[in-house]
């Protein structure tokens, strides 16, 4: 059995793993258990809703769930993103498992545009009799004025705002 | 008709855009707000309708052309120099009379004769 399977606990808490900070009342429901540990930091989902990140890393998760026997699960871990984008998943688990607990690294490294963002993660895991759903902010460190993208926008934003005023002008004057 | 419509659309468009990469960057709203497809959405109705109402100019007054009434006063005008046009130069001279029908031409009074 692939151990990214029983995921449930696991990959939920994945979303939890690039936490890092701030306490604050936390969204996890279920029997699920979860943590991750990045930069010698280990973070429980159980109690933080909002971490803050660095760009890239390798976070240690492990999870677990009570039970025992074969059963059918499913359950993924995702980013919302702005309607109409669909989600983006970051991993998914289903079918057969008879997996209870498990552990893994997960790599990443993001560009830095995307540095002092928010991103909204979910997750959540299911089966016969149990359900967990769990819900962080990650934050990427940095950005702010520095971002790249942020300094850019404020560019385009005097850009159109100039063709705004060239547009609503007195039309003949 | 100048396509203003279509630089207010444009404009309004990048400029709901950009807004909304500030507010996500600068981390005022989260990645799933609505408000960051909204912000172009509407920065792009209000381009357009904007550019369409705006207020319409006049076209531009042409500069009055005054000249003093006393002609005197141009005495000491070099001779073959331009004459600034007066209200009775520029007023176009009436018509003559028309001959050509004399029955409607009113006759002159004759002096009355003392027939007494």
């Amino acid at each position: 059995m692939r151990p990214l399977r029983l995921g449930a606990a696991v990959l939920f808490a994945l979303a939890i793993p690039l936490l890092a900070a701030a306490p604050a009342q936390a969204k996890l429901t279920g029997p699920c258990q979860a943590s991750g540990t990045l930069n010698g930091k280990t973070y429980d989902p159980a109690i933080i809703n909002n971490a803050t990140i660095t760009r890239k890393g390798v976070v240690h998760w492990e999870g677990s769930i009570p039970g025992a026997g074969k059963r059918a699960i499913s359950g993924s871990v995702h980013v919302k993103l702005p309607w109409p984008i669909p989600d983006y998943t970051i991993g998914s688990w289903g079918k057969q498992s008879d997996t209870y607990s498990n552990s893994g690294q997960y790599h990443y490294d993001l560009p830095s545009e995307l540095e002092g963002i928010d991103f909204p993660v979910y997750g959540s895991h299911a089966e016969p009799g149990k359900v967990c759903a769990g819900f962080v902010i990650v934050r990427l460190e940095g950005g702010g004025l520095k971002n790249p993208m942020v300094i850019g926008s404020f560019v385009v934003l005097v850009i159109s705002g100039v063709g705004l005023w060239v547009a609503f002008k007195p039309k003949g004057v | 008709m100048r396509k203003r419509w279509l630089l207010g659309a444009i404009s309004g468009f990048f400029f709901g855009l950009s807004l909304s990469l500030i507010l996500v960057g600068l981390h005022v709203v989260h990645l799933d707000s609505k408000l960051l497809t909204l912000l172009p959405v509407i920065g792009l109705v209000l381009g357009i309708v904007g550019a369409l109402t705006a207020p319409r100019g006049r076209a531009p007054k042409p500069v009055p052309v005054t000249a003093p009434s006393d002609v005197s006063e141009f005495t000491g005008t070099p001779p073959g120099a331009p004459v600034p046009p007066t209200e009775a130069m520029s007023a176009p001279p009436p018509e003559p009379p028309t001959h050509a029908n004399s029955s409607e031409t009113p006759a002159p009074e004759q002096p009355e004769g003392d027939n007494s």
